[in-house]
């Protein structure tokens, strides 16, 4: 029983050391602590994609749709998935890091 | 001077008229559109109506395809003091990251340069040289094109000291504007309180797309039910 609390204790301190909120990753990133490559591309194994799923860890359903809603304002709607995408993407999903400059890179603002 | 251009989706009857207007004015990449009509139908049998939603370039005032470009190192996207958001194709690097970004689409990666007509080949009008296109018409691969609310034809009248007639003659007025069959487009200064533009923006009787994003678009839209 003590052994198996001890265990417990030293993952869990491990655990708290290894974990990162996503303002630390995204300064690590800019940094340059973290890797990711300096490819920019949105194709996979660029920058764009090194990000968002091996350092954040995002799953592609995340961001992927299967298709647009029909009254999405969209231009590049018709165009879409492109070169073996899993589904389209729709930009709300990157307003809650990317607006205000809170956690990434900040593109979209507060007005 | 800010250019901004308003679109009334109660009076669109989506005869992409601005559509092919656009096409011939700019001659962009085929499948590569610089305007194009969102179109969806909205209500439950019997009361249902379509509705037609001409799209282009939005011109933001915090355009976020500026803030990846730059972000990039490429600095090829910028706007210029008339409130038109241009893209230099001699710095675009291809990234796409402006795509990514953009919430309204509008960025358009070319891949490679396509005739006109499919299986033929390039018509006289693409085979125009580069040097003797305006510098937004010079195409080429691994480059994002966009709408550019047709600024040879504003830089013209800026030239010859004409910038009251933008939106107001033929001339010196974006190509989509000109041919619209039910005045549903409107182009104009809206720092000049008597332009057309400036009065229905100033009644609130247009509204902006995706406001929830901050870009605030310079491009306005009348909707059924108002601003929302």
């Amino acid at each position: 029983m003590w052994l198996l609390a001890f265990v417990l204790l030293l993952f869990s301190i491990g655990y708290s050391q290894e974990f990162k909120s996503l303002e630390d990753i995204a300064k690590l990133i800019r940094e340059g602590k973290i890797k990711v490559g300096k490819d920019y591309t949105m194709s996979f194994g660029g920058r764009f994609h090194n990000i968002h799923t091996k350092v954040i860890g995002m799953d592609c359903s995340a961001c992927h749709l299967n298709k647009y809603p029909k009254d999405f304002l969209y231009i590049r709607r018709y165009k879409v998935p492109v070169r073996g995408a899993p589904g389209v993407v729709d930009r709300s999903m990157c307003i809650s890091c990317h607006k205000g400059g809170k956690v990434a890179t900040q593109w979209y603002t507060t007005r | 001077m800010k250019l901004v251009r308003v679109i009334d989706t109660k009076r669109c009857i989506g005869c992409r008229a601005c559509v092919a207007a656009c096409m011939v004015e700019n001659f962009y990449n085929p499948g590569d559109p610089w305007n194009f009509v969102v179109e969806y139908e909205q209500g439950e049998f019997p009361n249902v109506r379509r509705v037609f939603v001409p799209m282009n370039c939005m011109h933001c005032e915090n355009p976020p395809c500026q803030k990846a470009c730059d972000y990039v190192g490429a600095h090829a996207i910028y706007k210029n003091e008339f409130g038109v958001v241009l893209i230099d194709y001699d710095k675009c690097i291809g990234c796409r990251y402006c795509i990514a970004v953009c919430p309204y689409g509008a960025p358009q990666y070319v891949e490679k340069l396509e005739p006109l007509f499919p299986n033929e080949s390039f018509t006289p009008y693409e085979r125009i040289p580069e040097e003797n296109r305006h510098e937004v018409h010079r195409f080429r691969p691994n480059i994002v094109t966009k709408c550019t609310f047709c600024w040879h034809r504003i830089e013209k009248a800026i030239k010859e000291n004409k910038e009251h007639l933008i939106g107001v003659h033929p001339e010196y007025t974006p190509a989509c504007d000109l041919v619209c069959p039910v005045d549903a487009r409107f182009f104009g200064d809206i720092e000049n309180p008597d332009s057309k533009v400036a009065k229905i923006v100033g009644e609130k009787k247009a509204a902006q797309l995706k406001k929830e994003f901050g870009t605030r678009p310079q491009v306005y839209y009348i909707l059924e039910g108002g601003d929302y």
